[in-house]
């Protein structure tokens, strides 16, 4: 007998196909549309909606890395943020004033981004409310008993005709081959009892991890915005060598930099690596030490240090004839200097900068009837061994005389120095360096973690598994008694194509089942 | 340690220059290899899976039992040297990839750090990552073949552009800078090569779609259909978008330990998010709405020139608009001069570009109103 195949239009897109079979949702919203409270909340349900605000955050977002940012906390010092606003006008000229109330320079913090985060954070909340109900009716309350037309109107399908079995013999071939396929399988019968309805579905769960991934999404923009707001941070603090600092926040230790040192490439002068180790003191006893590195900071009760750079400071002494120490005091100001170790030296720590951005200090040394000045420039990338000088560069003064140095050269490289015609006041520099450190509180990042971690885990879960449905007919065939005939049609969300494999593999299974009972019957 | 700056007794630029040589050819070999088959000329099962072949979307087994055999896939099985053509690419592109590895780690070895830090070493690390990602997803996996010519170009324009727009002396490697010293380099950056290079291979989907839907004759006979292809699409970017999502993770955590702060809107952060944020708009625009078709394949380039500006582009937003960003570190790009103009170029046909994308699809999917009720759609 020849192959009665008819093969129903192949590869129509059927716009049945997308629809679910049961009561329709989207007429549903339509109607509630009129009221305007309703009307606010389908927008914020539309996906459209969704989609707009999420392009409007990525644009936004990508306007601030075309217009440089100010750093952080600059608004509240009015010199850096003039310097900073000077800075950009040379770019956008008459713009920066409308930039600047636009927010653009901060853009990051600004109200109108802020708002739309708020919005895309409720667009999901909303999104997730309203769809949780028609998802849950679909896991929980599929329909079972479908029209021909929605079956014919599946991508996925497979007929058998004349099958001679029972109608309950059927089902159970039908359903047996779907369970063999994972599916779970549902059945009903038709008002007047003729024809059985079958339903299948596979991966219902994955329906919820949806919901669980966006649930993550919301939290970790919430918790990650509460953290910044409970939290505090230092920038830019000097730990100077032996210093213990408090940086206050009520903090009941203190934390030293007690050693630091350097490695540079092969090439001497590219740095390769710098560590600074620190001493934790609890009411002036050491309890902890740690060296740190830029990569792995120091976390003490929950507060964190970060090395953030490093300056080079020197030890000076200075002595008369006799040998006696005298105090030093920095250029302008009126007492001696304050910052000194142990053993009366000055700390210095370059204060000012150079005509080339280098560290620059100016000391001053009250002897008789003059004032004694030393401009200090420090040279990093000028070598010295262990032992010598630092490579700092001095340039004498004595009095007002600031036109006429008496002194313009790199400190000798050895030995004690002093200014010519003042030899009986010796200067020793011993180098050091202090750093700067990044002292901050972040609570509750191990909470945003968590929320990102569960998100990345939904969205990859969601993304590989499909929510699966088959449904099947199975009515008697009037031709030929005692036989039926079987429609089963399928569809998948996503992985069409996977499926397309999926459902020929169970067709091709039932089949072969099929024809094995046909056989049977016939003999 | 005996090790001689070389592997397989080649040093690292002749064997970039093998492999760049195996792209070109394998990109003939492909081209000819489509042009050469057509759905007349291979074999394809008559239904069902539509991977290889041109099959369609949907599949119908109709069956009368007790008929005999129901389904056969007798197909006319004329022989063509066009498979063949498409091994030879394959090979091509096989040999390619061990001969760049062999490159990355001879220079890897040398430089002492993994080669994640450069401009030049950035692309071609893409270059490699695209490759990987095209062997194993779509010739290993997928049995996308079709796809090579176009993924085998993307990998040639961006090997190209490593090769020969970016200075000599700035395709040496550099000493990494202490922020750089970590293992998160090579987790952080490892994660995003796959990441983008994923969106790379979606990407030379995207262009087999649109060469599928605006050709006629052999080549639209020759590729896969269109539900195959968008299929190749989508799992390529289910790829990437995992993991771009661990890349923003792991980003963090190192930014939170090298720089002091998770999240501090550095621009190469935000171009990061940015890509997530476009790759989030195309997933559910294809989930949600249920968008097929031409409107995802172009939105798949989209996203990769995203994707490109966050890899590369930020390097030269960041010198052409003064920013700072520190991403990029103390890498020159060089000369810079007369780029001002090219970059607003870029960002204007960027926003324009987005602009008629969501314009056209909100006027597309759209409900029109009907104007002739009587006249049915179908
Ligand atoms: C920036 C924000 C968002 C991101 C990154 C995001 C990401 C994702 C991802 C990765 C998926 C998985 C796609 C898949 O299942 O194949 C997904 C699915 C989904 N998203 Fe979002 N989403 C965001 C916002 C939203 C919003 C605002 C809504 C509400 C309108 C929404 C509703 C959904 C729904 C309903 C699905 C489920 C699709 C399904 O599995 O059937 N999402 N989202």
């Amino acid at each position: 007998m020849a192959q009665s195949a008819t093969p129903i239009t192949k590869g129509a897109k059927s716009p049945i196909a997308r629809a679910t079979p049961g009561p329709d949702v989207a007429q549903e919203q339509k109607r509630r549309r009129r009221d305007p409270v309703e009307a606010i909340w389908a927008l914020f349900c539309s996906v459209k909606f969704a989609v707009v605000t999420n392009v409007a955050l990525a644009v936004a977002a990508m306007l601030g890395t075309l217009v440089p940012q100010m750093q952080p906390g600059i608004q509240d010092f009015e010199a850096e943020l003039n310097a900073f606003l000077n800075e950009v006008n040379a770019r956008y000229g008459p713009l920066t004033g409308l930039l600047h109330w636009a927010g653009f320079f901060d853009l990051y913090n600004s109200l109108w981004f802020r708002m739309l985060v708020v919005v895309v954070v409720f667009s999901i909340i909303v999104c997730t409310l309203n769809r949780w109900q028609p998802t849950m009716r679909l896991i929980t309350r599929p329909t079972v008993r479908t029209t021909d037309s929605f079956l014919t109107g599946l991508t996925e399908k497979a007929q058998f005709r004349s099958v001679p079995l029972e109608r309950d013999e059927a089902e159970r071939v039908v359903a047996a081959a779907l369970k063999k396929s994972r599916y779970r399988v549902l059945s009903e019968k038709s008002t007047d009892g003729s024809a059985l309805y079958l339903y299948a579905d596979r991966d219902r769960w994955s329906k919820l991890v949806t919901f669980v991934s966006h649930a993550a999404l919301v939290m970790l923009i919430l918790s990650g915005a509460g953290m910044t707001q409970l939290g505090w941070r230092e920038r830019s603090v000097v730990f100077e060598p032996g210093v213990p600092v408090d940086v206050g926040h009520g903090l009941d230790f203190k934390v030293a930099n007690v050693g630091f040192s350097i490695d540079y490439y092969p090439d001497g002068t590219t740095v390769k690596e710098y560590r600074n180790t620190l001493a934790v003191y609890e009411a002036g006893t050491q309890v902890l030490t740690k060296t740190i590195i830029v990569n792995d900071p120091l976390r003490y009760n929950g507060i964190n240090y970060f090395l953030v750079s490093y300056q080079p400071v020197l030890f000076a002494n200075a002595t008369d004839a006799a040998g006696n120490q005298l105090q030093l005091r920095r250029m302008g100001a009126t007492g001696p200097m304050t910052a000194t170790t142990g053993t009366g030296e000055a700390l210095l720590d370059f204060q000012f900068q150079s005509s080339d951005n280098l560290p620059m200090d100016l000391v001053q040394l009250p002897v008789k009837d003059h004032v004694l000045t030393l401009e200090l420039t420090y040279y990093q990338d000028v070598a010295r061994a262990e032992g010598e000088n630092p490579p700092a560069y001095v340039r004498g003064f004595v009095d007002k005389d600031f036109e006429k140095p008496i002194y313009d050269a790199f400190l000798p490289r050895t030995g004690a120095f002093s200014l010519p015609g003042y030899e009986d006041y010796k200067f020793t520099f011993k180098k050091d360096t202090s750093t700067i450190l990044e002292v901050a509180l972040d609570p509750g990042l191990g909470l945003v973690g968590f929320f990102f971690f569960v998100m990345a885990a939904g969205f990859t879960i969601s993304l590989y598994t499909t929510f699966t449905r088959c449904w099947a007919k199975i009515v008697p065939n009037e031709e030929r008694p005692g036989t039926v005939n079987i429609m089963l049609g399928g569809m998948a969300e996503k992985n069409k194509v996977t499926f397309e494999r999926d459902f020929e593999k169970l067709a091709t299974r039932l089949k072969e089942t099929l024809g094995a009972a046909t056989a049977k019957g016939q003999k | 340690m005996a090790f001689n700056g070389q592997a397989f007794g080649i040093n690292e630029p002749t064997l970039t220059q093998i492999a760049y040589i195996c792209y070109l050819l394998a990109f003939f070999f492909y081209a000819v290899h489509l042009f050469t088959s057509s759905a007349r000329a291979v074999t394809v099962p008559s239904r069902g899976v539509a991977l290889a072949g041109a099959g369609g979307s949907g599949g119908t087994m109709d069956v009368t039992m007790g008929a005999g055999d129901g389904v056969s896939s007798a197909t006319t099985n004329r022989r063509s040297y066009s498979p063949l053509l498409g091994r030879i690419g394959f090979a091509l592109v096989a040999i390619a990839w061990v001969s760049l590895t062999g490159a990355l780690i001879v220079r890897w070895v040398n430089s002492g750090h993994p080669p994640y830090v450069t401009l030049y070493e950035i692309c071609t690390m893409l270059v490699w990552g695209t490759t990987t990602i095209f062997l194993v997803l779509f010739e290993g996996i997928l049995k996308a073949r079709a796809a090579g010519a176009f993924v085998v170009l993307i990998i040639f324009c961006l090997q190209s552009y490593a090769i020969w727009f970016i200075d000599a002396d700035l395709q040496q490697s550099v000493q990494l800078v202490p922020a750089l010293r970590s293992y998160w380099l090579l987790i952080h950056v490892s994660l995003a090569i796959f990441a983008y290079s994923s969106f790379a291979v979606a990407a030379g989907a995207g262009l087999t779609y649109l060469a599928k839907h605006y050709s006629k004759g052999q080549l639209a006979a020759a590729l896969p259909s269109t539900a195959a292809i968008e299929e190749f699409m989508f799992r390529a970017v289910a790829v990437g978008f995992p993991f771009v999502t661990l890349v923003l993770i792991t980003g963090a955590i190192w930014a939170q330990e090298a720089w002091t702060k998770a999240w501090s809107w550095d621009p190469k952060e935000v171009w990061a998010l940015v890509t997530w944020l476009t790759y989030a708009a195309y997933l559910h625009v294809r989930v949600q709405r249920g968008v097929r078709g031409v409107t995802m394949a172009w939105l798949s380039l989209f996203g990769f020139i995203i994707v490109l500006i966050t890899f590369m582009g930020v390097n030269y937003l960041v010198q052409w608009f003064g920013l700072t960003s520190m991403h990029t570190y103390s890498i020159d790009n060089g000369a810079p001069q007369g780029l001002g103009v090219a970059a607003l170029g870029m960002v204007g046909a960027l926003v324009a570009g987005l602009g008629l994308l969501l314009f056209g699809w909100l006027r597309v999917k759209a409900p029109m109103p009907k104007k002739n009720p009587n006249k049915s759609e179908k």
